[in-house]
């Protein structure tokens, strides 16, 4: 940050980038040193690819198959480290064979890096990239903010940015957005994600080690884990915003208070907004169309109905298939692919719309789109298929409905009910944030103009205080939940 | 304010002094023992909660003062009494483990040597469950003075500042504040934890043991454990006048809970592999080291859990001091005025047929017992990758 600071005052852009570059590729080798010529080495490609599709005209056969050639080489990478190891195991249980083989460690953020250069291999190829320098580009994927966990940052968000001469600064402006973002940030992983996770985890293990777990405690640590996975999520993100606007970069909005959502719908547009996005543009939309023009010129009940049920279901699919490599995962996508296409249904029919012109729907609707996400939560979250479904089915009371708990630590309910409130009813970071973050997409809720940031002395000893805090449970950290997808 | 300079400062400054205000409430109340040249004695017998962690008890290994450590797990920690009049070298420092295990047990004694110039006694106690295949380094050992490849910036700034101590110092201050008796003695001896079982409830343990597998369902024997075992002994032997190995007794249900879990047969190749090992150390060693397995089916093994007389065990595994006060006794070569016939474990055949001759006799007279072994042996569960081979 002081390099950047110096070059920012006296140096030009293009090595201000440089330099962010080179801290970025440390940050990056600091675990993995070895991964670091396959991330060089895949920016490097796609740029290639990128620059080829903007230096001359080439025919629309030719241009298709270099843009499935750089399709294919990510897909093959992420498929490559992210899918061999269950591969493997999945041919070995059907093969009963039990050869021994080297396991591959998963690059750090490779899901994340993959998805936005396909997404910006696609743009270049329907010609909505027009600038493109190496540096920048380079910055783009590798910025660290961003690397690990996302946000998939569209080119459109974040290249712009870094094209635009002298748009990476570090001023007092920067710095204090930037600080409050990372301190809410940091409080929310290190001070209450990690801490769930203590009571979260035994429970988790005791249903997958095979040994039974009761009604009581598999529900308080589903809930408990809805907790923390948002925590944990929305946490780092707020670090990646807060550390972008440390450099003027503005990151954009991954969450948007998700668990507010009266429906499934709804809720993938508040949660992981910009995989949410991703997904939409470069899988929903072409799978959509494609089969429209294939199937849908004469069929309406294929135009409205078949091919967005269709389409929704495969982009599920593959966002759970995307999030890890395992069966569960797979089953989580299908499950939500489902209840997306349900909902879509019901939101057109007679009754949903009756339901829905109720005034107190929506309370019933959000407890009901809570629950289902609780539920299918655990699916995510169990190490195997079979445990999470064994775990579902503790929940709804199959194993009996015992109240006693063998886990010895549970979270306190005060804290649990605490934390469901805060959730439910306070501001997200960026609503907090509304007054300071110009440009920054935040949704208006004027209910919450007395909550929101201002620059006073009880904030900054506030924020003062929730770093304090993030800095004691430094030394009990768990890995970011998303880390390795 | 005016300006986000201003903000930023404000904001710097609060986080400084508030970072400082909590470093140096736990540098004063040193919940550890970390710091304790500097941290006021009246704070002293309140932080016996230290003990609770390897932390703790690492840093009663550092403070230099051992003349006799007890190894072992928590038999030891709530056994074996350092201030008792038996021992011929003092101080004592008890230096067992909440579930220590064998490896463990190893770097315990190489920091003890290393920071304990005047150490002359090593008390090894052997558990079989410490030496299992799977065992590990538990998970507060990598953040104790025992790891010897532990971050010591990482240490420090965790004893400043990290919440675990912030908790352990909250806990001493209100138990100052509370004058609450200490959970431990200052040598590191675990006093007043336990709630005194019934048999119906020890009965129970068992029973659930064996369906869910409790500590032994996964247990895994193949001896590879012992490696640990030589390197202790031998180092023990190089650098104390005296050393002795002692398999503490446990009630005679805990060796029907073996039998129950099908590891009867490991626990007596487990003794002969120690007796292997120790005779193979005792041939280059020069002090004469002991060999005891203190386990039988009579005298204070026996007693009733339901008897207003039990002064010797807790439960089924751990005994009380009057137990640990018997057991010094014999290690230490004092008179012994003993019910028990406990033995040297120099030969393994001979102790176990006496064994199993002692436990027909009281599977004789109580019936109810036998039954009940029978009953759960046929409903026990192993899980896991159990091997007894």
């Amino acid at each position: 940050m002081a390099g950047c600071y110096f070059l920012t005052s006296y140096g030009s852009q293009a090595l201000v980038v440089s330099w962010l570059i080179l801290a970025s590729l440390v940050f990056y080798a600091w675990d993995f040193p070895q991964y670091l010529f396959l991330l060089g080495s895949s920016i490097l490609v796609n740029f290639t690819i990128a620059q080829l599709f903007l230096s001359r005209e080439w025919t629309k056969r030719l241009k298709l198959s270099l843009l499935w050639l750089g399709i294919g080489f990510n897909v093959f990478l992420l498929g490559y480290f992210k899918y061999t190891n269950f591969f493997l195991d999945v041919f070995q249980d059907l093969a009963e064979t039990q050869f021994t083989f080297e396991r591959i460690v998963l690059p750090l953020g490779i899901s994340f890096i993959t998805f936005q250069q396909i997404g910006f291999l696609m743009d270049a190829y329907i010609g909505q990239v027009k600038d493109l320098r190496f540096i920048n580009y380079a910055l783009f994927i590798c910025f660290f903010p961003q690397l690990i966990a996302g946000p998939i940052c569209h080119h459109k968000t974040l290249l712009s940015q870094i094209n635009e001469p002298n748009s990476i600064s570090i001023n007092s402006r920067s710095m204090l957005i930037g600080s409050v973002f990372l301190c809410i940030g940091l409080f929310k992983k290190l001070f209450i994600a990690d801490a769930i996770a203590l009571f979260v985890n035994p429970v988790f293990d005791l249903a997958e080690s095979g040994k039974g777990i009761t009604f009581v405690e598999g529900w308080l640590a589903a809930v408990s884990y809805t907790l923390q996975v948002y925590f944990d999520f929305s946490g780092y993100s707020d670090m990646a915003i807060g550390l972008g606007a440390m450099f003027s970069l503005r990151i954009p909005v991954n969450f948007r208070s998700p668990y507010k959502s009266a429906s499934i719908t709804e809720f993938w547009q508040r949660w992981h907004i910009t995989l949410g996005d991703f997904l939409t543009k470069y899988i929903y939309t072409p799978i959509h169309i494609g089969l429209h023009r294939r199937f849908g010129k004469n069929s309406v009940l294929v135009r409205q109905s078949l091919a967005p049920s269709i389409a929704i279901l495969l982009t599920l699919m593959i966002s759970g298939f995307w999030h890890g490599a395992g069966f569960q995962f797979i089953v989580f996508g299908i499950i939500h692919g489902v209840a997306l296409i349900v909902h879509r249904f019901w939101q057109r029919s007679t009754i949903g719309r009756r339901f829905a012109s109720w005034p107190h729907w929506i309370l019933v609707a959000r407890t009901m789109t809570f629950l289902f996400i609780i539920v299918t939560l655990v699916i995510f979250r169990a190490g195997t298929l079979q445990a999470g479904f064994s775990y579902v089915q503790t929940l709804f009371g199959l194993h009996g409905f015992e109240l006693e708990s063998s886990v010895g630590r549970k979270l306190p309910i005060v804290v649990l009910s605490g934390l469901l409130l805060w959730i439910h009813l306070l501001p997200n970071s960026q609503e907090l944030m509304q007054r300071v973050t110009v440009g920054v997409p935040t949704e208006n809720n004027a209910d919450w103009k007395w909550y929101h940031f201002t620059p006073t002395f009880r904030w900054a000893v506030a924020c003062a205080f929730l770093l304090v805090l993030s800095v004691a449970c430094l030394s009990r950290t768990q890995e970011f939940i998303y880390y390795h997808f | 304010m005016k300006s986000p300079r201003t903000f930023l400062l404000v904001f710097f400054l609060c986080f400084a002094v508030l970072l400082s205000i909590h470093g140096l409430i736990n540098f004063l109340t040193d919940p550890f023992g970390i710091f304790q040249k500097y941290s006021p004695d009246f704070l002293e017998p309140f932080k016996s909660d230290r003990f609770l962690t390897r932390v703790g008890k690492a840093e009663l290994s550092r403070s230099g003062k051992c003349r006799t450590i007890l190894l072992g797990a928590s038999t030891v920690e709530v056994g074996l009494d350092p201030d008792s009049e038996t021992w011929k070298h003092k101080p004592v420092c008890n230096l067992g483990l909440t579930a220590g295990n064998i490896l463990e047990l190893e770097q315990v004694l190489k920091l003890s040597i290393s920071e304990n110039p005047d150490l002359k006694e090593v008390v090894l106690a052997a558990d079989f469950y410490a030496f299992s295949d799977l065992e590990d380094f538990k998970h507060d050992f990598a953040g104790s003075a025992f790891n010897p490849d532990l971050n010591w910036f990482k240490y420090y700034f965790e004893a400043l500042f990290a919440e675990r101590t912030a908790r352990y110092s909250y806990l001493t201050l209100s138990q100052y504040f509370a004058n609450a008796p200490p959970l431990y003695t200052p040598l590191g001896f675990r006093i007043g934890h336990h709630n005194p079982n019934t048999l119906k409830k020890v009965l129970e343990s068992i029973e659930l043991d064996s369906k869910n597998g409790g500590i032994l369902g996964s247990f895994t024997y193949t001896g590879k454990r012992i490696e640990e075992f030589k390197r202790i002994l031998s180092l023990s032997c190089k650098a104390t006048e005296r050393s002795s190995v002692v398999i503490l007794p446990s009630h005679a249900l805990n060796l029907e809970y073996y039998r129950i879990m099908g590891l009867w047969e490991t626990y007596w190749k487990w003794q002969k592999d120690l007796v292997n090992a120790w005779s193979q150390i005792s041939e280059d060693c020069k002090q004469n080291v002991s060999i005891w397995n203190l386990n039988t089916y009579d005298g204070e093994n026996l007693i009733s859990f339901d008897d207003p007389q039990n002064q010797f065990y807790w439960e089924r595994v751990h005994f009380k001091k009057t137990m640990g006060d018997r057991i010094l006794q014999i290690l230490n070569g004092k008179a012994l005025g003993r019910t028990s016939n406990f033995s040297s474990l120099q030969d393994v055949e001979n102790l176990r047929s006496k064994l199993e001759k002692d436990r027909a006799t009281w599977l004789e007279k109580d019936r109810s017992i036998r039954d009940f072994i029978q009953e759960v042996t046929k409903s026990r569960t192993r899980v896991g990758l159990a091997q007894t081979n």
